[in-house]
C-alpha cells in the first residue's frame, strides 16, 4: 500500500488534510456523502467462491454422477466425463445398466439398479426442459426407460448431478434425501403403506421444505405388483414396466431431492435468444394456440382418431358390432365434467405448453387424468362416462399402478365375462360387464390393495390368466409378458412392428405418423400405413429421434408434434444443446449417439434370452380382423410380418435371430461393449 | 411513463421459466435459488403464483436501509440497491412485507428485481402472460377488458 503520499491524503473537494487513508475515507463519507470513491474502498468483494462443481469442468453437464448404495447406506460421486459419448439422460442410463447389470441379475435382485437420468438441458430455460428418464430392469426382465416431467429432473440437476444411480437393498423401509452434497438415508417405516401422494406430502412435511421434489411409490409398489409405477410429481408417472415394484424390492419408499446449485451454460446470450425464438415459434404453432381447449380437443381428437384414423384398439381387440356402438361420439360429458370439477391448471417445469387440469372429483378427490390413461379407460374398457375415466386414473395414481396394464387386465376380465368363461363368483360378486363403472373401479381397488381377485394379477396379466385357467391364457394380450397398450395393432403395420420389438411397450415409442417419415421421401409405398414395406427403416428412424430427445431432456411430444412435419424435430434441440455445452452437436452426431443407445438396449435384452421368437404379437392379431373403422378387415399376415421384422433387424445391424452383430458394435465404436456382450452370450442364457 | 410488472396469478401454471431466465440473465447460469422472481407452486390446488419485487412507491426497504443504499430510480420506476454502499445487513429483506428480497449466500449480499434495466426477461418469456410488463397507467386495463367480456353475456341473459 502506498503510504505517505501527500496527494492522496488531501481531499480533492475541500482540501481537507487527512492523517491517513482511513481518515480521508471517513471524511469523504461523512462530509461529502461519497461512498463510491473507488480509491478508498475496501478491495472488491470476491466473486462467488469457486465450488467443486466449477473445478471439474463443464457447461451444460453438471459433471457428477451420484451413486447411492442402499445395502450399506453409503453414497459416492463419479465423473460424467467418461460417459459423454452417450450425451446424457437415457444414453448414460443405458450405458451404466449395460456395464453393471449382467444377465445373471434378476429384476428384484439388489444388483439391479434404478437410474434417474435428467437430460443435458433439463433445468435450463429451454422450453420443455423438464424431462427425465428413469431406467431399470423391468419386472419382465427387459431394459425400460420411463419418461417423466415436472420438477424432479430439474431438481436433480440443481443438486449438482447428471444422474443418480440407486443400487442395493435396504434392510428396512427407507427414503433417500439428496440435499446438494448431503445424502441422507431416513427411516420410512411410518410412511410405508401410504398412497403415493400422501407419501409425497409426508416426506415433504418431514423434511420441512415445500420445494423438495419427491418420487414415491404406493401400496402396489410395496407389494411388488409387477406393473406398479413410480409417481414423480403431482401428475407425472413412470408407469410401464413395474418400476415401482423394483423400488419396492429395494425397500425404497421415496427419493427426495433438493438442490441449490446452478447449471452453467456456455453461451448464455445465444441460448436465451434461441430459446425465445423457439418460444415464439411454439406460440405461433396452431396446435398450441388455444391451450385452454387442450384436453377437450384431445378427447375430440381421440374420438376422431378412434373412428377415422383407427388408432386405439377397442376392448381386448375382440370382435364386436362396430355399427351398434356409435363410435364417433363415444365419450361424452368432458365439457360438463370440467365445468363442474376443474379447480386449477398446472404445468410441467419450464414447459410453455402443458396445462393439466386439476379436478376435484367427488369420488376420487383432487387429481387429474392424463394422455395415455385417458384412452385406456375409454375404448379398452368400453366406458363412455368421463367421470369414471377421471376417477379410474386417480385411483391408479394413488395406488401407484400403471394405468395401461390395469386397463388391459380389466378389459381381459370383461372379455372372459362376456364369453362366459368367468362369472361373478370368480370376481368377488362383481359382474365384469363391458363398460360397467363398478367393474372398472372395483378391479382397481382390488389390485391396488391386493385383496380378493386382485391377488391373481400380482405377477401380471399372464400369471393371472394361468391362475384362472379354463383357456383364459388365450385371451391374455401381452408381448414378452407385458400388457399391450392402447393401439390397434392390426391396421398400422409399423405400430405392430414397434410393439413386437419394443422392450418396454412404451406408449411414446410408436413410429412417427406416416406423413412425417422424411427418411422415406424416395419410398412412397412406405407412406401407406397398411403396407409392410420399409417399416423397419421408419421405426429405427423414429427411435433415433426419440432417444436423441431423451438424451437432451426435451419433450418428445412437443418437438415431434410441432416441428416433425417439416423434418425439424431435432433442429432446435441440437442448436440449444450446442449452445449450452459449447460442443458442436448436429443431427448426425446425435443420431450416431442414439444408435449406440439403441444397440445397447437390444444387447441387454438379447443377453437375457430374448430372440426372434419373443419378438412377436398375440395370435389374435394374426387370426381375427379389425371389426370396423378405417382399417376394417385388416389383420396381420404372418409371413409378411416376419419379413418386416427381418427388415428391421437388417437395418439395425442385427442377425436373423435378432442378435446384434459384432461388426455393428465395431461400426458404432463400441468395441469393448461388443466384447463384453459376446462373453456374456457365450456364458449361456438365462431366459427372461 | 414508467412501466411495471403486473402479475395475474390465475394464468400462472407454475412452470418456473421466469425463474430460470432471470438467473440466466443476472448470473449467467440456470439456478432458481439465484432468481429475483419466485413462483410459489401449489401442490395440487393451484398452479403457481409469481412473486417479484413490486417496486413500492413508499418502500419499506428504503426506510429500513441504515446505509441509504436503496433508492428509487424514477426513470424506470424501480427501487435499486447500490452495492457499493450495501453492508449486507439483510434488514431490507426482513422489512419487505412480501418477502421479495432474497439473500445470495455465495456472494453474501441481498438481491432484488431490477426490471432487467427495462427489458424484464420473465415477462418476455412468460407464455401465458401471467407476468406482464405494462405501462403503469394500464395496469388494470387488460384485466378489465377480459372480465368485462365475460360479464357481457350474463348481462344480456338478465331478465328485464
Amino acid at each position: 500500500m502506498a503510504k505517505g503520499n501527500i496527494e492522496e491524503l488531501t481531499c480533492p473537494l475541500c482540501g481537507f488534510a487527512a492523517r491517513n487513508a482511513k481518515g480521508l475515507k471517513k471524511h469523504m463519507q461523512l462530509d461529502h456523502n461519497m461512498y463510491q470513491d473507488k480509491l478508498h474502498l475496501p478491495p472488491e468483494k470476491p466473486d462467488r467462491p469457486i465450488t467443486k462443481l466449477e473445478e471439474n469442468i463443464m457447461s451444460g453437464w453438471s459433471g457428477k454422477i451420484l451413486r447411492v448404495d442402499l445395502s450399506n447406506k453409503s453414497s459416492s460421486i463419479e465423473q460424467t466425463a467418461p460417459y459423454l459419448p452417450f450425451v446424457g439422460g437415457r444414453g448414460i442410463n443405458v450405458k451404466i445398466m449395460f456395464d453393471e447389470v449382467g444377465p445373471e441379475v434378476a429384476p428384484f435382485d439388489p444388483e439391479n439398479r434404478i437410474i434417474f437420468g435428467p437430460g443435458v438441458l433439463t433445468g435450463t430455460p429451454a422450453p420443455t426442459a423438464s424431462r427425465m428418464k428413469i431406467t431399470t430392469m423391468c419386472t419382465n426382465g427387459s431394459l425400460g426407460s420411463g419418461g417423466v416431467g415436472e420438477g424432479l429432473g430439474a431438481e436433480i440437476r440443481f443438486a449438482g448431478y447428471d444422474n443418480i444411480i440407486i443400487q442395493g437393498k435396504a434392510d428396512k423401509p427407507v427414503y433417500v434425501f439428496v440435499n446438494d452434497d448431503k445424502v441422507e438415508f431416513r427411516d420410512a417405516t411410518s410412511i410405508w403403506g401410504n398412497e403415493t401422494m400422501e407419501s409425497r406430502q409426508l416426506v415433504k412435511k418431514e423434511i420441512g421444505d415445500p420445494g423438495v421434489q419427491v418420487a414415491s411409490i404406493g401400496p402396489a409398489g410395496e407389494n411388488l405388483v409387477s406393473f406398479a409405477s413410480i409417481k414423480t410429481g403431482v401428475f407425472t408417472t413412470a408407469g410401464r414396466g413395474g418400476m415401482g415394484a423394483i423400488m419396492g424390492s429395494k425397500n425404497l419408499k421415496a427419493l427426495a431431492v433438493r438442490g441449490s446449485q446452478g447449471i452453467k451454460i456456455a453461451d448464455i446470450d445465444g441460448f436465451l435468444k434461441v430459446a425465445w425464438e423457439l418460444r415464439k415459434k411454439l406460440s405461433e404453432f396452431k396446435d398450441f394456440q388455444a391451450p385452454i381447449e387442450y384436453l377437450e380437443r384431445r378427447v375430440r381428437e381421440m374420438n376422431v382418431r378412434a373412428t377415422k384414423e383407427g388408432v386405439p384398439g377397442w376392448g381386448n381387440w375382440e370382435d364386436f358390432d362396430w355399427d351398434k356402438i356409435d363410435a364417433p361420439n363415444f365419450v361424452y360429458g368432458v365439457h360438463d365434467y370440467y365445468r363442474e370439477h376443474q379447480i386449477a391448471r398446472i404445468g410441467c417445469f419450464a414447459c410453455p405448453i402443458s396445462r393439466y387440469r386439476v379436478c376435484d372429483d367427488p369420488e376420487a378427490g383432487i387429481g387429474m387424468a392424463l394422455c395415455n390413461s385417458l384412452p385406456m379407460f375409454v375404448w379398452r374398457v368400453w366406458n363412455r362416462d368421463f367421470a369414471v375415466v377421471e376417477a379410474a386414473c386417480q385411483f391408479c395414481a394413488s395406488y401407484g399402478l400403471d394405468t395401461i396394464s390395469t386397463a388391459n387386465i380389466i378389459s381381459f376380465l370383461m372379455e372372459l365375462y362376456h364369453r362366459g368363461i368367468i362369472t361373478e363368483k370368480d370376481t368377488d360378486g362383481v359382474p365384469m360387464k363391458r363398460g360397467d363403472k363398478d367393474a372398472i373401479l372395483t378391479t382397481i381397488h382390488k389390485i391396488g390393495r391386493q385383496e380378493g381377485y386382485g391377488k391373481l394379477f400380482r405377477d401380471g396379466l399372464v400369471a393371472g390368466a394361468k391362475k384362472i385357467g379354463r383357456g383364459a391364457e388365450g385371451y391374455a394380450m401381452h408381448v414378452k409378458g407385458m400388457e399391450i397398450g392402447l393401439r390397434e395393432l392390426r391396421g398400422r403395420k409399423a405400430t405392430a412392428l414397434a410393439t413386437a420389438v419394443s422392450p418396454r411397450l412404451s406408449e411414446g415409442e410408436y413410429p412417427l405418423q406416416e406423413q412425417n417419415w422424411n427418411v422415406h421421401k424416395e419410398h412412397p409405398e412406405a407412406m401407406d400405413p397398411t403396407s409392410y414395406e420399409q417399416k423397419g427403416d421408419a421405426h429405427l428412424y423414429s427411435m433415433k429421434k426419440y432417444i436423441a430427445l431423451d438424451m437432451i431432456g426435451l419433450c418428445r411430444n412437443i418437438f415431434l408434434r410441432a416441428f416433425e412435419a417439416a423434418g425439424e424435430g431435432l433442429l432446435y434441440p441440437s442448436k440449444l444443446l450446442s449452445l449450452a455445452t459449447g460442443k458442436n452437436y448436429n443431427l448426425d452426431n446425435l443420431f450416431a449417439a442414439a444408435e449406440k443407445v439403441h444397440l445397447l438396449e437390444r444387447a441387454f435384452e438379447v443377453q437375457r434370452g430374448v430372440r426372434r421368437e419373443n419378438d412377436t404379437l398375440p395370435k389374435r392379431m394374426f387370426e381375427t380382423s379389425v371389426p370396423g373403422g378405417p382399417f376394417k378387415g385388416q389383420r396381420l399376415n404372418k409371413a409378411k410380418f416376419d419379413k418386416m421384422v427381418s427388415d428391421y433387424y437388417a437395418v439395425c445391424g442385427w442377425d436373423e435371430d435378432g442378435v446384434p452383430k459384432q461388426e455393428t458394435f465395431k461400426k458404432l465404436g463400441l468395441v469393448a461393449e461388443g466384447k463384453l456382450f459376446s462373453k456374456r452370450i457365450k456364458k449361456g442364457v438365462i431366459h427372461a | 411513463m414508467p412501466k411495471a410488472l403486473v402479475i395475474d396469478a390465475e394464468k400462472c401454471v407454475g412452470c418456473k421459466t421466469c425463474e430460470l431466465v432471470c438467473s440466466a440473465r443476472h448470473e449467467g447460469e440456470s439456478n432458481p435459488t439465484l432468481s429475483r422472481i419466485t413462483v410459489i407452486r401449489g401442490e395440487k390446488e393451484w398452479g403457481g403464483f409469481p412473486m417479484v419485487c413490486f417496486q413500492c412507491e413508499q418502500a419499506w426497504c428504503i426506510a429500513a436501509c441504515p446505509q441509504k443504499a436503496i433508492t428509487r430510480d424514477e426513470n424506470l420506476g424501480r427501487v435499486v440497491i447500490d452495492y457499493d454502499k450495501c453492508i449486507g445487513c439483510r434488514l431490507c429483506a426482513m422489512f419487505c412485507p412480501f418477502g421479495n428480497i432474497h439473500f445470495d449466500a455465495a456472494r453474501k449480499r441481498v438481491m432484488k428485481c431490477d426490471l432487467c434495466d427495462g427489458d424484464p426477461q420473465c415477462a418476455k418469456f412468460c407464455f401465458y402472460k401471467a407476468v406482464q410488463y405494462v405501462d403503469t397507467k394500464d395496469i388494470g386495463t387488460a384485466k378489465q377488458r377480459e372480465r368485462a367480456g365475460k360479464l357481457i353475456p350474463l348481462i344480456r341473459d338478465m331478465p328485464t
